[in-house]
């Protein structure tokens, strides 16, 4: 069983193509094993997008949900 | 503005202002829900991508939605063959722009407003949080299938001097520095033309004519070429094609599934 270390968020609502991604990226780096972070964003692509960049690096997309406001809650767990 | 605005595809904010009330205008508007709801325009309706992408959930890409889904979803918007559908956003308008080619696509008379939303309500042009009741309409829809460049048809021209294929993202993109897909970094032969060269100053979604001119012919990108536009998604790249639609480029195509289809096919040629 792995161990969630600790946990983040990342606000990107209001960016758009790249940003959400770099910045999801960029974020991920700094983390170690284990840790949780979750992103929201307002830029629907990026519902595809930062799954898709996360997923390429081995990282487990724990959830991707819609909330009231038309603001996605992507939760990425760290794998390194 | 004014060699812009005698195009068919802008309208001018004053333009909007006077008509707003038109029995036969409908209002979209392209920016987020949380925007929508905090002020929009009088009369608009937020316009979603579930009403101009295909429902695909595990696709990595956002095609063009199926034409029957389409006519239901304009339909809903109160869309109908005669009626003309002004799009409005921000941001530098890509994703309005994304709206627009949708509806062009589907045979819908459409235009753009000339600026952003911000740059409207700045100016003090009417913003509500009203929202309007829609009346369904009957939409059919005509494929204008000119203005879209699909998969097969790009890499069957590659290489091909009467095709430009351009890439309206980042130059870190388009180099491979930042990188989205399984593979990187762009599709062969492409031209980078990166969309915020075309977006305007002050909130206009797009620069002068002069200013769009320069940006193409300065790449060598000439009215006599086919161009396909790409970028990671179809936003970026819509709005090049719009920026080349004004300048009366005759033969200009959107790649709406952009690179995030073709950089995770392993049977195409990247570069």
């Amino acid at each position: 069983m792995s161990e969630t270390r600790s946990a983040r968020r990342l606000d990107l609502t209001g960016q758009i193509c790249p940003w959400p991604v770099v910045f999801t990226m960029k974020e991920v780096k700094k983390m170690v094993n284990g840790d949780v972070l979750e992103v929201l964003v307002d830029h629907i692509p990026s519902t595809k997008n930062i799954p898709e960049a996360v997923k390429k690096e081995g990282h487990e997309v724990l959830d991707s949900s819609r909330m009231d406001d038309g603001v996605y809650k992507i939760v990425v767990k760290i794998n390194k | 503005m004014a060699e812009i605005e005698k195009t068919e595809i802008l309208v001018s904010v004053q333009w909007l202002k006077d008509h707003l009330l038109d029995a036969g205008i409908r209002i979209l508007d392209a920016r987020t829900p949380r925007e929508y709801m905090y002020g929009h325009i009088p009369n608009a309706v937020l316009v979603g991508y579930e009403h101009i992408a295909k429902d695909e959930p595990n696709a990595p890409y956002l095609e063009v939605i199926p034409k029957e889904d389409a006519e239901k979803a304009f339909g809903d918007l109160g869309i109908g063959n005669n009626t003309t559908v002004i799009v409005y956003g921000d941001r530098g308008g890509s994703y309005a722009a994304r709206v627009l080619w949708t509806l062009e696509y589907y045979g819908a008379k459409a235009k753009l407003l000339e600026a952003g939303f911000q740059r409207w309500a700045r100016d003090g042009y009417p913003v509500t949080r009203d929202v309007p009741q829609v009346k369904a309409r009957e939409f059919k829809a005509e494929v204008n299938s000119d203005i879209r460049a699909e998969t097969d048809y790009i890499a069957k021209k590659l290489g091909d001097p009467s095709l430009v294929v351009l890439d309206s993202r980042s130059p870190d993109e388009y180099n491979g520095l930042i990188v989205q897909t399984a593979r990187k970094s762009r599709i062969p032969g492409s031209v980078n033309v990166p969309w915020d060269l075309c977006v305007g100053a002050n909130g206009m979604l797009f620069g002068s004519p002069d200013a769009l001119r320069k940006v193409f012919e300065e790449r060598g990108i000439t009215k006599d070429k086919e161009v396909a536009t790409y970028c990671m998604v179809g936003e970026r790249a819509a709005h090049s094609y719009l920026a080349l639609r004004l300048l009366g480029y005759p033969k200009a195509k959107l790649y709406e599934k952009s690179f995030s289809e073709w950089g995770n096919s392993p049977n195409l040629p990247v570069e």
